[in-house]
Parts: structure tokens; C-alpha cells; sequence
């Protein structure tokens, strides 16, 4: 069934020494690699920002030969950096981006003095203003859409969620919120914290509590890891499950996302695009109770599968929350469309 | 209470058998003390364990039995015929019930019974064969109860081969002895594949995913949250109901009703396997019925997580309790603190099931469960 997705392996030190390359790559890109691939780091925003300032260091270490084009002896390094990368786990749609406008802002800048410089400006300029300045404006607008005796939902962890969340709890809104998550990876708890610390009310339900919460919700707030041109969202594994059921009860769901998220692809379902996650993540349980799937390799027809993600469609979505406005998930290939022509301006 | 019977079908057996047992040692009595004292039996043991709605059903199902009986038998109902008042069956004997229960027909009730003969002013009894031939009669319909629920499993993986085909994927929710015998039935005969979600809290679909592998089924366990995402390559969703309720919908392992929605989004049919002991004549949101069972928040949120420890130094939990658990409808939105939900249960209404199969030899839709009410209930003790 996932036979087109990479299979989920295990990257540590040794293997990275033993595949070769290492010894040629910067030593920021093998850090950020472990990290990423042992699940220390996550979130479309994270991730990225963390990649570009890999790419910076890069820059600023690299040494021109002289004399070349600064793009032909640039590139080959980037990407044995983005390769290694991917090898230690799949990039984001975010990290995707990103990597698009470098590499566009690299070709462009052949045998300039400053192209360090310049390069070394795209990259901040890139994360200042896509991914800064955008979840900020965006978190100011998006919680002016929280009003008093809110009850808002989230599943999961996501940095604009919080952004939006703590953002309406410094204006003074009383509003209290639903946590909802689940395992493997029980993100929630981390946005739990967050709450609790800026002392707004919560409550934490499991996933599969979703109906039982739900009639007392008046509005769902999720993240994306990315919004597509066909309006459908993808984001973690479990939300889908949320916005259909916010949908199914007339609730309406609110997807916060940076237009450096947004892309050109369109999909269906969640199988076509996903990516496979530690499967042995599910095997640990908690509380010290038994573990039935213990030692699932030795067991003749028995798999774990992990999703790292899912996809809803967008008639489950009623708005997208983005740093130039509010839209409806049918508007988001009129976004792509501004977002091409101006690259091609530029 | 103590919840030493761990499934529905033990508590049916049980409580059928203890019936039958009361039945059996009952005095002759006229027919309406004998509906009375299953009655007040019933209640008793209904309460003890509110969400285990099948104990409600088999209590009906003999006060069906008897009633029949009774209809059967007409005429030459005598009125002077001893009435052995059930006090003796009320709290005090509790114990005894509650020893019999757990021990499936001891000699509990026997000897309370006795002893309580003893006390009873005699009156005289009359016509006494007319009364023996129907409750001989009643006992032979508890026997014929104890029977069928025997076979539960096995008469719905009857069925099995007509529902599973070659190379279908089939996702289950949990752990459940009806679907993993009604999936190994069909084993024998088809090569198809499982998808087990784990089902928190529980995580006995852990359990369920070991069990169907080793039954050489093509298993795969994922988490919860991929339950939407796996149902865009799921054929056919086999589930069985904790209670399957008047109007259709049933009442099942919380997370249920997420699947059910994926299935109907996906248009994925939502089959439901359920004895027909199950079947009780309430409704979800009853007054009477105590729809859910809200367990320990430290299933969901450990008490020593350091989302709590860190909003306890920020003194954001109450103080005295700390982590509060609150079952309270309305959402203060000025009080900052911390409920924890931990539901056990989750109803899936009636237009999201595509099937129900039971031990009755034929599958039936939502909108036919009204009408098996009557067959298997009498509408005076709904």
C-alpha cells in the first residue's frame, strides 16, 4: 500500500560516518540531520527555519575559488547538504519552498563581488518576512477572531496555533481552549504547557474523545504543514479527523498558515502524499501496561504502520488564515497565481 | 460492582443464570409476583453496573419469556395462590445475589429463599399444576436463553465468508472476541487484509493486532490518528457495539463515531457485528440511562506529566486539587484551570451504520432494529 513512500530508517552517528559524504559536509547540516531525524525538531516553521540557517552558515563559510561562476561551485555543496538532509528525513512542503527560493536567488547571482552577500540577504529576508513577519501579522489577525467565551479546539502542536492562541490571551479575550491529541507523537502536551503558563483554561482530550467534546466547542483552530491548490490541507496525522467531525457538527474550522506553505500540487487523499513515521513509536506503552506488540518484527504478518500526516479536503475547511488575509480554501490557487507572478517579477 | 465480570456476554450469562436460578427456587406464585421479583432483581443488578446495559436486556428477555407464558396460559389463573413477597430479594440480600452472580448460579439465593419460607405466613396454595406446567415452561425459555448466548460468536461467523472477499482490506477498531472469530472464520476460506487501530485509551487493538497475526491474517496496526487517513484504502470497517440502542445507532468504544464519520466520508460500509442480547429498548439520551463512564484523567494525562508540573509552579491548577476533574457542561472561561476528559464510551447514530449482523442467521438494517424491539421484548417492560 505505501510502497511509493520511503520506508522509515533509522539515522544515527555511525551511519552517517559510514555512508561516506560526511566528512564533506559542514558540520551544521549533520547536527540539524540527527535532530530531524531523531524527531527532536518538528513543525513546518521549525524545521525550515532551522534549514536555512544551516544554508547561512554554509554561505558564510563557503570559500569561492575565484574566477567561476559563484552558482556552479555554490550548488553542488547546497545540495549535497539537501540531500543528506532528506536522506535523514523527508523535507517539509515549508523546507521545499525555501530551498525553491535560494536556489532561484543563487542562479541569479553569477560573478558578483557580493554575491555572498546578497545570497546571505535572501536567506534572511526570506525568513524575516515569510515566516517572522507573517505568522506575526497573521497571529494578530487571527485573534481578533477569537471573542469572549470562546471554546476554541486544536489538535497537536503548531507554532501559529500558539502564536494566535497566546496572542488573544495577552489582549485580555476570555476564552478557554480544547486540546486534543494523540499518540505516537502527543504533541498537545507540549501545547498544554504553553497554555497553562499563560494561564488560559484548557482542556486535554484524546483524539478519540472528539465527540464527546465537541458539542461544547465553537470553533476549531488548526496549523498546516501545507495547503494545496485543490484547498485540501495537510497537516498531522489525526487532523483531518478533527475538521471532519467540527465540519459534520457545524463547527466551523479555521486553518492558520503562512503562504510559504502554500503549493502548486494538488491531492486527494492522504495516502498519495505521506510520509511513513517510526513505527516503533506505537510499541511502547504507556503507564508500564503490556506491551502487545512487543517484538512485532518476529510475528509472521504483523506490521506497524506510522502516518506522519494526513489530508483533509477542503469542504471540511470553512477558512484559511494567512498573513495577507483571510480566504476560503477555494481561493488558494489565486494565491499560488500571485505567488508565481511575482517570482517571475522579481 | 467490582467489576469482576469482565465482558457483556459474561455479564448476560450470569445474569440469565442467576435468573434462571430465581425462577427456579421461586415459590409458586401467581405470575405477577414472579414479573416483580425479576423486575426488582433486575433493577438491582442494573444498577450496580450502569453501562452494562445487557444485564437490563436479559432481565426483559425473561420478563418476555414469562409473559408469554402467561398469555399462553389464559385461563385458570387462580387468585388464591401464595404470594412469596420478594423483600428477601431487596438490599440485605445483595450479598448473597451479588456472591451468586459472581459465582454463576451459587447457592446464594437458594438459601436466602429458604431461609425466608420459613418466615412466610402460609397461605393456601392452590391449583398448583396449571402453575408448574408454565414455569416449567419459563425455565425451559432461560434454558433456551443461556443457550443461545453460547453461541454468539460463533452464529455471527457464520456469516463471515457472504461479508469478507478476496484481497479486501478490512480496518477494525480495538479488541473484540466476536470480530476476530468472525475474521478467522473467514480466514479459512479468503486471503484479505487487516488494519487494527489501537484505540486509545485501551490500546486493546494492540491486543487484537497480535491475535489476528498469529491467526496468519495480513495485519497492520496503526494509531488512531491515522484512521482517516488509512480509510481512503479501507474496503469494508467490521466493528462490533457495546449496546445496540432502540433507534438504531449503537453505543461502542469511545472513538467510535471518528470511524464511523471516516467511513461514511469515504464511502466505506460500516458494518456492525452484535449479539442480539445486546439489543436494548433505550434510547442514547434517556433521562434514566447513564450514557457514559468517565474514567481516570491519568489514562489520558499522567499525573506526573510536566505540562502539569510546570502549570503547578505557575499556580494555575486550584490549589487544593490540583488537577481537577470536572464533568461540569458549561467551559468557565475565567477560571484557569485544568479538566481532563476520559469518556468510555461514544455513540454512533443510526445514518452511519451500513449493517448490523447478528447471531440470528441474517444481517439487518438500522431502521429494522425498532421492529426486532418486539420480538424480543414485551413493550411493558421497556
Amino acid at each position: 500500500l505505501f510502497a511509493h513512500l520511503p520506508r522509515h530508517h533509522e539515522v544515527d552517528v555511525a551511519g552517517v560516518v559510514a555512508r561516506g559524504t560526511a566528512a564533506a559536509l559542514p558540520l551544521p547540516a549533520i547536527q540539524l540531520g540527527l535532530t530531524l531525524a531523531q524527531g527532536s525538531l518538528r513543525g513546518a516553521n521549525a524545521r525550515c527555519i532551522a534549514m536555512l540557517d544551516v544554508f547561512r552558515q554554509v554561505v558564510l563559510e563557503f570559500r569561492s575559488a575565484g574566477g567561476r561562476e559563484f552558482a556552479r561551485e555554490l550548488n553542488p555543496l547546497l545540495n549535497s547538504v539537501i540531500s543528506f538532509l532528506v536522506f535523514c528525513r523527508p523535507l517539509s512542503v515549508s523546507m521545499g519552498a525555501a530551498i525553491k527560493h535560494v536556489k532561484a536567488a543563487v542562479e541569479k547571482l553569477k560573478l558578483e563581488p557580493s554575491a555572498k552577500e546578497r545570497l546571505l540577504g535572501v536567506i534572511s529576508s526570506f525568513v524575516q518576512e515569510k515566516i517572522l513577519f507573517a505568522g506575526d501579522h497573521l497571529a494578530g489577525e487571527a485573534a481578533k477572531r477569537i471573542q469572549s467565551d470562546d471554546v476554541v479546539l486544536t489538535y497537536g502542536y503548531s507554532s501559529v496555533v500558539a502564536a494566535v492562541l497566546l496572542r488573544a490571551a495577552a489582549a485580555g479575550t476570555p476564552f478557554a481552549v480544547v486540546v486534543a491529541d494523540a499518540r505516537p507523537l502527543l504533541e498537545g502536551r507540549r501545547m498544554l504547557r504553553a497554555l497553562l503558563a499563560a494561564r488560559v483554561p484548557a482542556q486535554y482530550v484524546a483524539l478519540n474523545g472528539l465527540s464527546f467534546v465537541l458539542p461544547r466547542v465553537t470553533k476549531v483552530l488548526l496549523g498546516a504543514g501545507a495547503v494545496l491548490s485543490n484547498g485540501a490541507v495537510l497537516a498531522r496525522a489525526g487532523s483531518a479527523a478533527v475538521a471532519m467531525a467540527a465540519s459534520a457538527a457545524h463547527v466551523p474550522v479555521l486553518v492558520a498558515a503562512e503562504t510559504y506553505k502554500f503549493h502548486e500540487r494538488v491531492q486527494l487523499d492522504s495516502i498519495t502524499h505521506n510520509e511513513l513515521g517510526d513505527p516503533d513509536l506505537l510499541v511502547e506503552m504507556p503507564g508500564g501496561e503490556k506491551a502487545w506488540l512487543e517484538g512485532w518484527r518476529e510475528q509472521e504478518g504483523l506490521g506497524l504502520l506510522s502516518l506522519m500526516y494526513d489530508t483533509m479536503p477542503a469542504q471540511f475547511v470553512s477558512m484559511v488564515i494567512t498573513e495577507v488575509g483571510a480566504i476560503p480554501p477555494t481561493s488558494v490557487p489565486v494565491i499560488l497565481r500571485e505567488q508565481r507572478a511575482d517570482g517571475n517579477m522579481a | 460492582r467490582q467489576r469482576k465480570v469482565e465482558t457483556s456476554l459474561d455479564a448476560a450469562k450470569g445474569t440469565a443464570e442467576l435468573l434462571r436460578q430465581l425462577v427456579t427456587s421461586s415459590r409458586l406464585s401467581d405470575p405477577q409476583s414472579l414479573l416483580d421479583e425479576v423486575k426488582r432483581v433486575g433493577l438491582t443488578l442494573q444498577a450496580a453496573q450502569p453501562t452494562e446495559l445487557v444485564i437490563g436486556n436479559i432481565a426483559r428477555r425473561v420478563l418476555h419469556i414469562i409473559r408469554e407464558e402467561v398469555e399462553a396460559d389464559e385461563e385458570g389463573q387462580d387468585e388464591d395462590l401464595e404470594v412469596d413477597h420478594a423483600q428477601k430479594e431487596s438490599a440485605p440480600a445483595m450479598g448473597g445475589l451479588s456472591r451468586a452472580f459472581r459465582l454463576s448460579g451459587g447457592h446464594g439465593p437458594a438459601t436466602k429463599l429458604d431461609a425466608s419460607r420459613h418466615q412466610d405466613s402460609p397461605k393456601k396454595k392452590s391449583q398448583p399444576v396449571t402453575f408448574w406446567a408454565r414455569k416449567q415452561e419459563v425455565i425451559d425459555g432461560v434454558n433456551d436463553l443461556i443457550e443461545e448466548l453460547k453461541d454468539i460468536d460463533s452464529s455471527i461467523a457464520n456469516q463471515a465468508v457472504e461479508h469478507i472477499h478476496a484481497n479486501e482490506v478490512i480496518l477494525t477498531f480495538g479488541y473484540s472476541r466476536t470480530v476476530l472469530q468472525f475474521l478467522k472464520r473467514a480466514r479459512e476460506k479468503r486471503f484479505f487484509q487487516a488494519v487494527v487501530a489501537e484505540a486509545a485509551p485501551t490500546y486493546e487493538g494492540q491486543r487484537m493486532a497480535r491475535e489476528l497475526a498469529a491467526l496468519g491474517i495480513q495485519t497492520t496496526a496503526i494509531s488512531d490518528s491515522a484512521i482517516y487517513a488509512m480509510m481512503a484504502r479501507v474496503n469494508k470497517v467490521v466493528v462490533t457495539a457495546h449496546a445496540l440502542l432502540a433507534d438504531g445507532g449503537i453505543m461502542a468504544p469511545i472513538g467510535m463515531h471518528l470511524v464511523a464519520m471516516a467511513a461514511k466520508h469515504h464511502a466505506v460500509p460500516f458494518v456492525v457485528l452484535v449479539g442480539i442480547y445486546k439489543l436494548t429498548p433505550l434510547f442514547a439520551h434517556e433521562p434514566g440511562l447513564n450514557f457514559n463512564e468517565l474514567k481516570s484523567p491519568a489514562s489520558i494525562l499522567p499525573y506526573n506529566d510536566e505540562a502539569l508540573l510546570a502549570a503547578d509552579s505557575s499556580s494555575c491548577l486550584d490549589a487544593e486539587s490540583g488537577l481537577e476533574f470536572d464533568v461540569d457542561d458549561s467551559v468557565s472561561t475565567s477560571h484557569p484551570y485544568l479538566q481532563v476528559h476520559n469518556p468510555s464510551f461514544d455513540y454512533v447514530p443510526p445514518a452511519l451504520i451500513s449493517l448490523f449482523i447478528t447471531d440470528q442467521g441474517h444481517g439487518f438494517m438500522p431502521s429494522y432494529v425498532y421492529r426486532q424491539l418486539y420480538e424480543w421484548y414485551h413493550k411493558s417492560d421497556w
